[in-house]
């Protein structure tokens, strides 16, 4: 195989390209996230009564919208890409690569995962200035937490990109799922360890941990830590097979590029 | 003679199964192979099994059965490695990423095959020169005209040093003058640089222009595969028109109809009687029937070799005998 290093070059320029290019969309969408947060934050305020001194449920409030904002763009960028380019008819170019394409898709969506992070960051930043909550932003501690989580995020998203290639109209269902993350990143780990299981349920509560309750990566045992790496490895494991078999269907049915 | 082959297909078959409907045999047991420096035509019928040909060699379409060898790889079991060395532009306008600019759709592609864009710099600039894309160059490509995003596609599928392009198509669509340019292109390349291109077609100026050898596929069979120019030969097709003064009688039509591939064309003062000629006593059987009743012949006129005849006539006689 040839330096995966140019491919994810080429890939990266070409993502950064269209951000510049589709400047307009990305700044509209960060302040759509914002606008949709303030919608959230008003209300929120609205229902306990202007009274901002409730613990710490503000702060919860705060992580909650920009985890649950951070999943869901990741989690969609594998079916995104592949619907995009399939309607564009590109994505037979992209298939005909020297490279796997489940390695080109997965670059492409840590790529994409990087420059959500970044806009996620941003979001984060105006959010804690519009609430006044301001959080433990210890990124030492977040990187590699973001990253393990972002393995089974991955997965998810390699899952539903498989079924998109053979239901060519899936994102209109995909909706549903959207809401099903605001669950996962909610869920009580602590009351039920069996939904440690759960993709990205764990590192969102293990996030909060250090966002909210000032605690840092050294204080996670190394069996938390090796859950969370065991858990998104399994879903990166579990998308690339689901994938592998829906690109195997596709290929026999012959329908590769259409859409 | 021993010449590189850089494509063998073996056997190649594809059944499409269809819910609730009888599997399509779309390509069927079909064997070839395409050497270094040449252009390989593709010819056949809608449905013939073109596209799906190609796109089983590109690895997109998984072959039911048969096997198929990229410079000596089998695209079956190495199938990125057989990529390295194989590009491709399908049917119509999509090949191209329409927010990226001429030049940027170049290094793109120069990336997907492995190839780091810097180090290409003068190969980019020669194909852009080439295929007159100067000062469109920072364009993007969505911008372009139809015939210009053709000449970016078939570049992009250069610049990344593949040796054997395969396209399908690609004049359709285009208005003459932009068909022309992209056959003389096409030839200038293989000329060139060596490379093997492989394109399916419905244009029988490309084939007769362009093609060095042609393959005739029809329900999913190689019905015929020759030199351009021998399967001209082959049929050793000579067209005839005759023209005649007033009608012919019924009796003149009846023994016309016996002869193969006749045509009669009646119009107001005359009969025009076409002919196209496998062996020369069909000339002198047409001559004897218009004697016969001493219709007066104004005019014969020797029609050039036409390509799409042959074809025509091939994919007759496969049907006939199938
Ligand atoms: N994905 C598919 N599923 C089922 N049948 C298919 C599929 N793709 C093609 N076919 C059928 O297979 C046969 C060959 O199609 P193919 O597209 O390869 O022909 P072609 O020679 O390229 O035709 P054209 O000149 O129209 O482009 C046709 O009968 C077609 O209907
Ligand atoms: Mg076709």
């Amino acid at each position: 195989m040839p330096s995966v290093w140019i491919l994810t070059k080429g890939l990266m320029k070409k993502e950064i390209i269209e951000f510049k290019r589709y400047l307009f969309n990305t700044i509209g969408g960060i302040l759509t996230v914002y606008v949709i947060f303030l919608l959230l934050f008003s209300g929120y305020k609205g229902v306990s009564g202007m009274n901002i001194d409730t613990g710490d449920t503000l702060e919860n409030l705060v992580v909650g919208f920009v985890l649950w904002n951070f999943l869901m763009f990741s989690y969609q960028d594998v079916k995104n890409t592949i619907t995009e380019e399939n309607k564009r008819g590109t994505l037979e170019q992209l298939y005909m690569s020297a490279y796997p394409f489940t390695l080109l898709i997965i670059i492409k969506s840590v790529i994409s995962m990087f420059f959500n992070f970044i806009f996620t960051g941003i979001i984060l930043i105006l959010t804690m200035a519009t609430t006044k909550v301001f959080l433990n932003i210890d990124i030492i501690s977040l990187i590699p937490l973001l990253i393990l989580t972002g393995l089974s995020i991955l997965g998810i998203g390699l899952m539903l990109g498989g079924l998109s290639l053979i239901f060519k109209k899936v994102g209109s269902y995909m909706q549903i799922v959207q809401f099903l993350i605001v669950g996962l990143v909610a869920v009580p780990v602590n009351r039920f360890p069996i939904l440690r299981l759960l993709p990205g349920s764990l590192g969102a509560s293990m996030i909060r941990r250090i966002t909210i309750y000032g605690e840092n990566i050294l204080d996670f045992s190394s069996f938390e830590m090796l859950k969370l790496t065991g858990v998104g490895i399994l879903y990166l494991t579990l998308g690339c097979i689901i994938y592998k078999i829906c690109e195997s269907k596709v290929m026999e049915k012959g329908i590769l590029g259409h859409f | 003679m021993n010449r590189d082959c850089v494509l063998k297909v073996i056997g190649l078959t594809k059944k499409y199964s269809v819910k609730k409907q009888q599997a399509v045999n779309a390509v069927n047991n079909i064997s070839f192979e395409a050497y270094k420096g040449e252009v390989l035509g593709f010819l056949g019928p809608n449905g013939a099994g073109k596209t799906t040909t190609i796109k089983m060699i590109c690895s997109l379409i998984k072959a039911t059965n048969g096997k198929i060898f990229i410079e000596g790889v089998d695209s079956n079991k190495s199938r990125s490695k057989s990529l390295r060395n194989i590009s491709a532009v399908f049917e119509g306008n999509r090949n191209i990423f329409w927010r990226l600019t001429v030049r940027e759709n170049l290094e793109f592609f120069a990336s997907l095959k492995g190839h780091n864009p810097k180090k290409i710099r003068d190969k980019i600039q020669y194909y852009i020169e080439f295929f007159d894309l100067k000062e469109k160059e920072n364009e993007a490509a969505r911008n372009l005209s139809r015939g210009m995003q053709q000449k970016l596609s078939i570049a992009t599928a250069m610049v990344n040093g593949c040796n054997i392009i395969l396209l399908d198509e690609p004049t359709l669509g285009l208005d003459v003058k932009a068909s022309y340019n992209i056959r003389k292109l096409l030839k200038e390349i293989v000329k060139e640089e060596n490379k093997t291109i492989i394109l399916t077609t419905h244009d029988m100026n490309v084939v007769q222009d362009t093609c060095d050898r042609v393959i005739i596929m029809n329900k999913g069979k190689i019905v015929a595969e020759d030199k351009t120019k021998n399967l001209l030969r082959l049929f050793s097709m000579k067209k005839y028109n005759f023209v005649v003064e007033g009608k012919i009688s019924p009796e003149q039509k009846k023994e016309f109809k016996m002869i193969p591939y006749l045509d009669i064309e009646e119009k107001e003062l005359e009969t025009e009687i076409i002919i196209t000629l496998e062996n020369p006593q069909i000339f002198y059987d047409v001559t004897r029937i218009l004697s016969k009743e001493d219709s007066i012949i104004k005019n014969i006129e020797n029609k050039e070799l036409n390509f799409e005849k042959v074809f025509v006539k091939i994919i007759g006689g496969s049907e006939e005998s199938a």
